[in-house]
């Protein structure tokens, strides 16, 4: 049985869980109402049972929270409600864009397996050893996948092949699934081979010293097949996310001396790129579009691809989704045009990749803002057990910058992308976005941390 | 370095990047939003503005119907979605009958029903998304959704359908399907204002269109070329009352005579003497000779003529004589503030398209040029004028020089029933001229009635005033006939302008429509 005073170790989180709960409760009574309300119904039709959903969503917390408790657990009380209230905010725009189908959907497939996978890690912290042990496998299987996706993925209605379909199971996205691979490889070999690497590390100009390249090469031939698999999927945003992973582990695990190191072997990464690009034909058509839409998405230029005119042009080829997501941010305001009130139909994908032009227009800039610094805390509470944890623990710091550097990498890209300060790419926002295995993936991510959380004794900071 | 600094610094990079956004997002909504409205309420201006952005000012402006298709696709999208909560407001006569109205058709959709094809011209007609983008429901559009009013905003903001307000005209239905029946199979336009307030009572322009299939696709086309380019099916969307430019024949001596009489030029008691006539196997006709060309006369038999008989029987020469020796700016400056070739600001505001009236090519040529001026002083020349202009010249002098603007909207009425009558439409432009002057003018316009070329004009009972005119086209075509004038009954007055092209003399074309346009009004 729990001891009294294990009761009260984690009153911050359950307070800010709490919280989350009565958001997310209020959220979806809100998006019924205003859908009732549209359609002319008593207002409190089906109100019940809006309130299923987030009923469930709080029960999988509270088993969390109670299985935190009972391991004892002090420590790390900010990731989970900060997760939960990114989940939750994503949720009710899911609910009120895809309804039930949706919010199950994202809670079935997503959430639930997620939190059960982390749950296992969290009662079984030790457990974190088998997954060092299968490293290799682990990334070798994420490769396989995403091979598979790329040779026999269904192609969906963008021209992007995204997912597997693996005989009765349901179709997965495999790229989540990759890049959680990568990271785990990288720790995996960073940890193996970087004092070593440290050792034989080259000098150049007598200050800038780089690890030798036989140290950096595994990482990079991943990434190359893993490039080419995903180019073929055309998920140019994964590669991007790739890119990003590799360079900063590469600068987070190795003794490097100035920054500079990391713009090399980004520079290597981008030769790398550049060998990718060359080998298809399609990308560089796709790309300079999308550079032109991001230059200017109400563009009158005609719209080529491989030099032939498509009669259509950069405004009604890939400058309209940027244009429904500018006019979505601005329809939203500071305030936001109401839950259930705004039109973000009209933007397209906008209950996965650009759900955060959803939830601007219908929730304001000021929640806008609010996840965005979310995002910032859930990275920065990474970071910070990653630092915590004892030096010689390399592969589970590693792992962690890791987790970090891969939601962030998922934001840059996908929030970049909507606010039009970057070419547009469709990634998933992490927790937020509509996607079974992203969400699953996300999660178990975290609860990788909340395990290795464990390690860390309680002391003031 | 340490790990824990390596660290550090990719979150910094992390805390610059999120900080990078949130500006990024502020940028947008709040200094972007001014320029890059998600709703376009009046797609005409939205698609002209963004039309600008990549349009060579050099370059003459394209036609803002084609900038609709402009417009970005997502502006579209949302303004069809706010629109399709809004009930449009309806437009209705003074007596209550009404004119235009959103209706529901079988497919549910909402429609814009006109019930009078004769007001097509004033009202206009609205885009299939039921956003006005000619006529009043142009220039009313934002008083039609109900968009400029408080409690409607507030309705917006909390996303409740709203209705517009209603548009009660001053046109008198009855009225206006007279006028409309005369120019049954003719091309003109009659307007009938009522002599006060300036009220417009009806506003008729043929050829017209229906309105209510307007927009249908090759409706236009069709009606263009189901004619072959006969005189009366020309430009039928254009309102002849208030955007076509004609010459205004004798009818611009009116204008001569205010000058010449106010500046003290002339007075009652002038004699003119024509000297003697030319004689043809045709007849024979007086001419006034200047700067080496001449005028000729052919209205009148009597050698000498005083100033109301020049102008009651039109006299070339008379007026010829006035033009030529009248200091040209006077000239210039009376027929500016009259609505001849305004100068920038001094348009007459009117609330539907309207085109201001033409003195000269080129004014200032008015100025050396003596034979121009004597030409245009008896309505030849290079002069244009539309014929709501003809009826405003009318309409100062029955009211002393004062110019009650015409208007076209009597009140707005609230869906709440409230009625605003004070609308910003009540104009009046002062002093145009003395008004013992406007006196002598109107003697001498009741005197072509009387006794001059205007006497079919004449009502039994109603003091009736004013002008003939017969603008000459050149070549074999009939000439346009004018005619511009008031009645008055007792407090009640009415001004009436009326142009039938290619009708002949002005006198036997336009007189019966207004001896029985003024009659139905003021009995």
């Amino acid at each position: 049985m729990l001891h009294p005073k294990r009761w009260v170790a984690r009153t911050g989180e359950s307070a800010a869980l709490l919280m989350t709960l009565v958001i997310l409760g209020l959220g979806f009574v809100l998006v019924t109402a205003a859908g009732n309300l549209r359609a002319g119904r008593p207002l409190d039709t089906s109100l019940l049972s809006a309130l299923l959903p987030p009923l469930v969503t709080g029960l999988t917390l509270l088993g969390l929270h109670l299985l935190l408790l009972w391991r004892g657990v002090a420590v790390e009380q900010v990731l989970l409600p900060a997760v939960a209230v990114i989940f939750a905010l994503g949720l009710i725009i899911i609910w009120r864009l895809r309804g039930d189908e949706g919010a199950w959907q994202q809670i079935t497939r997503g959430w639930l397996p997620g939190a059960l996978l982390s749950a296992v890690l969290i009662a079984r912290p030790r457990w974190m050893e088998y997954i060092r042990k299968s490293a290799v496998w682990i990334s070798g299987v994420g490769l396989f996948l995403t091979a598979l996706t790329a040779l026999f993925g269904a192609v969906d209605e963008t021209g992007a092949r995204l997912a597997l379909k693996l005989g009765p199971l349901p179709a997965i996205q495999t790229s989540e699934i990759l890049k959680v691979s990568l990271i785990i490889f990288l720790a995996w070999y960073i940890d193996r081979e970087g004092a070593a690497a440290e050792g034989r590390a080259i000098t150049l100009f007598g200050r800038l010293r780089l690890p030798a390249v036989r140290y950096f090469m595994p990482g990079a031939l991943f990434v190359g097949m893993a490039s080419l698999a995903l180019v073929r999927m055309s998920d140019y945003g994964a590669v991007l996310i790739l890119g990003l992973l590799f360079v900063a582990m590469l600068y987070a695990g190795f003794e490097t001396r100035t920054f500079l190191t990391v713009a090399a072997i980004g520079a290597g990464f981008a030769v790398l790129a550049g060998l990718v690009i060359a080998t298809t034909w399609e990308l560089p058509a796709t790309i300079q579009n999308r550079y032109l839409a991001f230059m200017n998405p109400w563009s009158s230029a005609p719209l080529l691809i491989n030099g032939q005119p498509t009669g259509l042009t950069i405004a009604e080829g890939p400058g309209y989704q940027i244009q429904q997501a500018v006019y979505a941010i601005i329809a939203g305001g500071v305030t936001g045009a109401g839950l259930g009130f705004g039109v973000p139909q009209f933007v397209p994908l906008a209950h996965s990749d650009f759900i955060f032009a959803a939830i601007l227009e219908e929730m304001g800039g000021g929640i806008g803002l609010a996840i965005l610094t979310l995002y910032g805390v859930i990275l920065l509470r990474l970071f910070r057990i990653a630092i915590l944890l004892p030096h010689n623990q390399v592969f589970e710091r590693l792992l962690l910058t890791g987790i970090g550097v891969h939601f962030f990498a998922q934001v840059l890209v996908m929030v970049g992308g909507t606010l039009n300060l970057m070419p547009l790419t469709g990634v998933t926002l992490p927790f937020l976005s509509l996607g079974g295995m992203a969400v699953l993936v996300n999660l178990l991510e975290v609860g990788l941390a909340l395990a290795l959380a464990q390690r860390l004794e309680v002391r003031p900071l | 370095m340490s790990f824990e600094r390596r660290l550090g610094l990719l979150g910094g990079i992390v805390l610059v990047v999120l900080t990078l956004f949130s500006l990024r997002l502020v940028y947008w909504q709040l200094i972007r939003a001014t320029d890059l409205e998600p709703v376009a309420i009046n797609p005409i201006r939205a698609a002209a503005e963004y039309a600008d952005r990549d349009v060579d000012p050099e370059e003459p402006q394209p036609d803002p119907f084609q900038n609709l298709e402009r417009l970005p696709q997502p502006v579209l999208q949302r303004t069809i979605a706010l629109l399709n909560g809004i009930t449009r407001g309806g437009i209705y006569d003074r007596n209550g009958q009404m004119l235009a109205s959103d209706q529901i058709d079988a497919e549910g959709n909402r429609r814009r029903i006109y019930s009078d094809l004769s007001l097509a011209h004033v009202t206009g007609y609205t885009s299939a998304l039921r956003t006005g983008l000619t006529g009043l429901e142009l220039s009313y559009n934002e008083t039609l959704l109900g968009t400029n009013r408080l409690d409607a905003q507030l309705s917006l903001a909390m996303h409740q359908p709203i209705t517009g307000s209603d548009l009660i005209l001053t046109i008198d239905e009855g009225l206006q399907q007279q006028a409309a029946a005369y120019l049954v199979d003719k091309a003109g336009a009659i307007v009938v204002l009522d002599g006060h307030s300036g009220a417009v009572l009806a506003m008729a322009s043929a050829p017209g269109f229906d309105p209510n299939h307007v927009l249908d696709e090759g409706y236009a086309a069709g009606l263009l070329n189901n004619c072959n380019g006969a005189p009366t099916c020309v430009a039928p969307f254009i309102n002849r009352s208030t955007q076509a430019l004609y010459s205004p024949g004798s009818t611009f001596k009116t204008v001569i005579l205010i000058a010449a009489l106010d500046t003290g030029q002339v007075n009652p008691q002038t004699i003119f003497d024509f000297g003697e006539p030319v004689v043809t196997a045709n007849g024979q006709y007086f001419v006034y000779e200047v700067d080496g060309g001449i005028i000729p006369d052919p209205n009148h038999k009597e050698n000498r003529l005083d100033l109301p008989m020049s102008y009651a029987k039109s006299a070339n020469a008379a007026f010829a004589r006035i033009g030529a020796e009248m200091a040209p700016d006077t000239f210039i400056n009376y027929a500016q503030r009259l609505g001849f070739s305004p100068p920038e600001g001094k348009v007459f505001p009117i609330e539907i398209e309207f085109i201001p009236s033409q003195l000269a090519n080129n004014v200032d040529e008015l100025r050396s040029n003596n034979l121009l001026r004597a030409a245009t002083a008896i309505g030849q020349g290079e002069l244009l004028i539309t014929p709501l202009n003809n009826a405003m010249i009318v309409q100062a002098v029955l009211n002393d020089g004062d110019l009650p603007v015409p208007y076209l909207v009597q009140a707005v009425r609230a869906p709440d029933g409230t009625l605003n009558e004070r609308l910003p439409n009540r104009r009046t432009v002062s002093n145009l001229m003395k008004t013992s002057t406007a006196q002598l003018v109107r003697d001498m316009m009741q005197l072509v009635v009387q006794d001059g070329a205007g006497r079919i004009a004449a009502v039994e009972g109603l003091t009736v005033g004013g002008k003939t005119g017969t603008a000459q086209l050149g070549g074999d075509a009939a000439p346009h006939a004018w005619f511009a004038g008031y009645a008055e009954n007792g407090d009640r007055a009415v001004v009436i302008s009326i142009i039938i092209e290619n009708g002949g003399s002005g006198a036997s074309a336009g007189g019966p429509i207004f001896a029985q346009l003024a009659a139905s009004a003021l009995k």
